[in-house]
This record gives structure tokens, C-alpha cells and sequence, in this order.
């Protein structure tokens, strides 16, 4: 029916007698059909081999020609398929197909075509042998070929070569594993330094407890010298260095004041260092939230402060988030409680949440009409232990230091828009949904803000 | 009459140590505190040089435990206390920096008796140790058995 130029015979089946409008549209049919033939098999791209019934190839296209490295007078009528492919691929396909479809398959070209024989549409990947003996990974199609009755007659294998995408696959895969590894060391690395946090943490506190202990047991001696000074001084009748003697006392005082004043911000910077280091340990849980009421919540434990420097604070509607709730209200509760912290004297306040939504993201605005942040500050803001602006107000740098820390291990990201003696807005782009993606990611809450 | 209570006080920090006894003997605390700066030490004192804990049959015994020892975790001793049948009965005060709840827990489930955490505020400090001072100073201990 065919030979090795791709040309093909075709028997017409219209009537003799039949009318020249029938036939016209006959001949045209067949010259479509004909020009699709040949364009498939002049194909270079793809090789397009078909069969008999028993597998023996009839014809072998210049695409396969050109694949495979034979040409189509060297195989027809001469080999089946299963000649060119991987004879342990057909073995471990002819195992599965038996198992998978409870009967008996060779490990032959039966191999190859058993499903498309029972109509079953198949396509699946094999290792074709080229002439030369070199492979190559091939993507096959294969099909039944029909007779009117339905009878198999043959079948018809196009294929393509596979062996771009087996790479890039093959590179993607080494990348994975890159990016595993490299996921695993750094989480390891965090866990470092976590417990490393921890542990000197504690260990700074032990001094800690000295010094403020001796300090104030000196304290108390302090007094009681001064005072047997005082009576020593009674006792031998002098009174002529009184004077002196009390700005002693002052000195020491203040001394001591300023060790007592010291060792206490220490204890509550180590305090700090172990509350985060503690956080960043959670994991964190996400679930669907609905932010507004989040917001509202907050709200009502910032009223009294609110009310005290006459702020007046709005929500608006807040698209839903699916997130770590804890995680959320830490980090809201911090912006709403600088917002309020950190207003001007004399202007009443107004604070607004807002929010924006798009491609899976939302930008939840918190705005305010405060003191603003000066543009050198903008960052510095968010690393632990730095402040911006007059110091008027307590604190020791942490709030935003947290809140970054938590926002990006919350896969999102946090910002600041701010002018000087205006207001500032601080915006949280968060994932509308949050997916824990390993379980012991933590992103680097402490040692990022220590660097 | 039955015997004052001792008390092992394992603690590394010398400086601790003294803060501590001076806060207990200013609730008036008179009894005698044998002062163990490591493990090791406690362990020998505790258990007794056959390990058994015998040593100290017949003694009313309070341990104040530190649980950041420089050769083992205290929790370790606190562990072996409870577990040891002449020992476990004995009243066991965790008295340590550490304030993280899990480990407040571990020592609970391990049967630590009273857990507290010394603050770095003296305030606070002599006034927990000068509570405990007088908890000890009515307190009924049973003898090791």
C-alpha cells in the first residue's frame, strides 16, 4: 500500500455513474488527503512508523529516517518496532502491562501496541536504538489502524525525541535538590542559631543577677557607711567635711543608679533576644480569618490609649485571610500601637486600616496622621533595637524588628511610606493564603535582625 | 527532737549562691546549707560515694537545684532524686534562670516540688528567696529513708 517515498495508493470508492459534482468533490477530498499524507511523512520532526498486523514496519517516514538512522528500505518489511527500542524497557513494560491488565504480554512488539489493540488510547516514553547503537529517549503515540469490518490491520507509532526535555528535566531535578539541600542547611542554620540565642541568653542572665544583687546589696551598705560616717563624725565633734561627704554619697548613688538603670535594659534586651528566639521556634498554623474582626479585637485593647491622646481609629471592610492567627494579631497590634504611640502632640488623631486585594496577595495599609519616620530612618526602623525620631516615647527597639521577622516568615513582605510631621503608612503584602512548606523553615527571625 | 533540716544547695554561681544564702539566713533561715557548685558534686553528696543515696539516711534533706550546671543539666539530678527510693520523698526547689514553660513543665513532670525563677530585679530576688526562707522555716521535711 505504500513505498519508501511516502507516496500512498488509494483505492476511490465512488460509484461509476454518479454525477461530476460528486466526483469533483470526491477528487478534491482525496487531494486533501493526500496532501496531509504526504505532509506527515515528509515530516522531519516527527517519526511516523507504521505496521502490519504482526508489527513488521511498512512505512518509515523521513522523520523517523532521520531519527533513527536507517533508511526506510533498510527496515521495511524487514523488523518490527520492538527491533529499534530498549529490550529491558520492553521487558519491564510487558511485566507491568500483564500485571496491570491480568494477562500475558511478550516482551515484544506485543509490548508495544497491547493497549492501542484493545482501543486503549496510549502514549508513553521509550528508549529508541539508532542504527549507529546510540539512544535516544522518544515520546510515542501509538494507534490501531482499522479496516471497515474494524479489524486491526496495522499500526501506526509516531514519535518524537524527547531528549531537550529529558535534559531540562534531568537539570530541573538537580536543581530541586539544590534548593532541598540548600532549604535543609539554612533551616539547620537556624535552628543553630536559635538554640545558640537561647542558650547565651541565659547564660548573659546569670551575671545579670550578680551584678544587680551586689549593686543593691551595695546599696544598702552604702547607706549604712554614710550614715557610721555621719555618726563617727558626731562622735569626734566635727562637722567640717559634711559637705564633702555628701557629694560622696551622691556620687555613689548615681553610680549605682546607673548600674541598677543598665543591668535592667540588658535584662530586658535578653528578654527580648529569648521571646524571639522562642517565636521563631512556633510553628505557625494557618487558618481562614476574618481580619476585620481580627482588627476590631485589637482595637479594643488599644482603646484606653487611644482615647487618652484622642485618636480615633477606623476599619474598613478587610478581605479574609488564611493565615497564622497569632502571628497576625502580634503583628497588627504592633503597627496600631505605634500608630497611637507615635502621634503629634496637639493634633487629634486619625488612624485608618485599609486593605487591597489582587493575584493572590493582599496589602493590608495601616495609615496614620502621626509624626512620621525621617527617609534615613525608613529601614532602620525594622532592625532590632534601633528607633527613630525624638526618644520621648518607651521602648527598646523590638516592636518592628518582630514584626518584619514575622511578616516574612509569613511569606510576605512589610514597608513604610512616611513624611515627616504628616503621617506614615505601613503596608503588609501578605499570601491570601499561607502554606507551610517544610516543617522547621523558620525563617531567620533572630539572626537575620542580628546581622 | 527531730533533726534540722540540711540544705544541698547546687548551685554554680558563686555569686548566686551567696545572694542566695544571704537572702535565706535574712528570713532567718539558721539551718545548715552545704553548697555544691557542679553536678558531680551534687551527685556525690546526694547519693553517697556508693551511689545508693543511703548516705544520708535518717537527714531531713532540701535541695535548691540550678538546672545550668556546667557538667550536667540539673534536671538530670533532679531525675535520679525521684527516682531513688531513700531520696524521693525529699523536697526538690528548681531555682534557676530559665523561665521557658516547657522546661517548667518537664521539671514538674519529673516531681519537682516548688519551681522558681530567679529574676535578674534584686527586689524581686530577695524577696522570692526570703519567701521560700520562711516556707523552709515552717516547713516538715521527712528524713531520707
Amino acid at each position: 500500500m505504500t513505498n519508501g517515498n511516502g507516496e500512498t495508493k488509494t483505492r476511490i470508492g465512488v460509484s461509476e455513474g454518479a454525477d461530476n459534482i460528486a466526483r469533483q468533490q470526491a477528487e478534491e477530498a482525496l487531494l486533501k488527503a493526500g496532501a496531509l499524507q504526504r505532509a506527515i511523512f515528509n515530516s522531519a520532526n516527527f517519526s511516523s512508523i507504521a505496521t502490519d498486523a504482526k508489527g513488521v514496519i511498512q512505512i518509515f517516514n523521513v522523520g523517523a529516517e532521520r531519527m533513527l538512522g536507517y533508511a526506510a528500505a533498510e527496515v521495511m518489511n524487514k523488523i518490527t518496532p520492538a527491533d529499534i527500542s530498549d529490550p529491558q524497557e520492553l521487558i519491564a513494560r510487558a511485566k507491568a502491562l500483564s500485571t496491570e491488565l491480568a494477562t500475558p504480554i511478550t516482551p515484544g512488539f506485543e509490548a508495544l501496541v497491547f493497549k492501542a489493540s484493545r482501543g486503549i488510547e496510549d502514549i508513553y516514553e521509550l528508549t529508541y536504538i539508532r542504527k549507529d547503537g546510540t539512544r535516544f529517549p522518544a515520546v510515542v503515540s501509538v494507534t490501531a489502524l482499522r479496516d471497515a469490518q474494524e479489524a486491526i490491520i496495522g499500526y501506526l507509532l509516531i514519535g518524537t525525541d524527547n531528549t531537550a526535555r529529558k535534559l531540562v528535566e534531568a537539570e530541573q531535578k538537580k536543581l530541586d535538590q539544590r534548593l532541598r539541600d540548600q532549604t535543609a542547611l539554612l533551616s539547620e542554620a537556624n535552628e543553630e542559631i536559635q538554640r545558640f540565642v537561647y542558650i547565651v541568653s541565659h547564660d548573659l542572665r546569670s551575671p545579670l543577677v550578680n551584678i544587680m544583687g551586689f549593686a543593691s546589696e551595695l546599696d544598702v551598705w552604702r547607706k549604712q557607711i554614710f550614715e557610721r560616717l555621719a555618726a563617727l563624725r558626731a562622735q569626734v565633734g566635727g562637722e567640717q567635711d559634711g559637705e564633702s561627704d555628701e557629694a560622696l554619697r551622691s556620687d555613689v548613688e548615681e553610680a549605682l543608679s546607673f548600674i541598677k538603670s543598665s543591668v535592667a535594659k540588658m535584662d530586658r534586651l535578653i528578654g527580648a533576644l529569648l521571646k524571639l528566639s522562642r517565636e521563631g521556634q512556633r510553628q505557625f498554623q494557618p487558618q481562614f480569618i476574618d481580619m476585620s474582626q481580627l482588627l476590631r479585637s485589637t482595637l479594643e485593647a488599644l482603646a484606653h490609649q487611644a482615647q487618652d491622646v484622642n485618636a480615633k481609629i477606623s476599619i474598613g471592610e478587610l478581605p479574609t485571610i488564611t493565615s497564622d492567627r497569632l502571628a497576625l494579631e502580634q503583628v497588627f497590634s504592633n503597627l496600631m500601637d505605634n500608630a497611637v504611640k507615635y502621634l503629634r502632640a496637639g493634633v487629634s488623631g486619625s488612624i485608618e486600616v485599609r486593605a487591597t486585594e489582587s493575584d493572590g496577595a493582599i496589602t493590608y495599609e495601616v495609615h496614620d496622621n502621626g509624626r512620621g519616620i525621617d527617609a534615613k530612618d525608613r529601614e532602620r526602623i525594622f532592625d532590632l533595637f534601633r528607633r527613630s525620631g525624638i526618644q520621648d516615647r518607651p521602648g527598646d527597639g523590638i516592636g518592628l524588628a518582630h514584626t518584619r521577622a514575622l511578616v516574612r516568615r509569613l511569606g510576605g513582605s512589610i514597608n513604610v511610606e512616611s513624611e515627616p510631621d504628616r503621617g506614615s503608612v505601613f503596608k503588609v503584602t501578605l499570601p491570601k493564603i499561607f502554606k507551610v512548606t517544610l516543617p522547621k523553615t523558620g525563617l531567620l527571625p533572630v539572626s537575620e535582625m542580628m546581622e | 527532737m527531730t533533726q534540722p533540716i540540711t540544705i544541698a544547695m547546687v548551685e554554680d554561681d558563686e555569686g548566686h549562691a551567696r545572694l542566695i544564702e544571704k537572702n535565706l539566713r535574712r528570713a532567718g533561715v539558721h539551718n545548715e546549707i552545704v553548697p555544691l557548685a557542679d553536678g558531680a558534686s551534687a551527685i556525690a553528696f546526694l547519693f553517697g560515694s556508693d551511689g545508693s543515696g543511703l548516705a544520708n539516711k535518717g537527714r531531713p534533706l532540701l535541695v535548691l537545684l540550678d538546672l545550668n550546671l556546667p557538667d550536667m543539666s540539673g534536671i538530670n539530678i533532679l531525675k535520679r532524686l525521684k527516682e531513688n527510693e531513700h531520696l524521693r520523698a525529699s523536697p526538690v526547689v528548681v531555682l534557676t534562670t530559665t523561665d521557658d514553660k516547657s522546661e517548667i513543665q518537664r521539671c514538674y513532670d519529673l516531681g519537682c516540688n516548688v519551681y522558681i525563677t530567679k529574676p535578674v530585679n534584686y527586689e524581686k530576688f530577695a524577696n522570692a528567696i526570703q519567701q521560700l526562707g520562711m516556707f523552709v522555716y515552717v516547713m516538715q521535711v521527712p528524713e531520707v529513708v
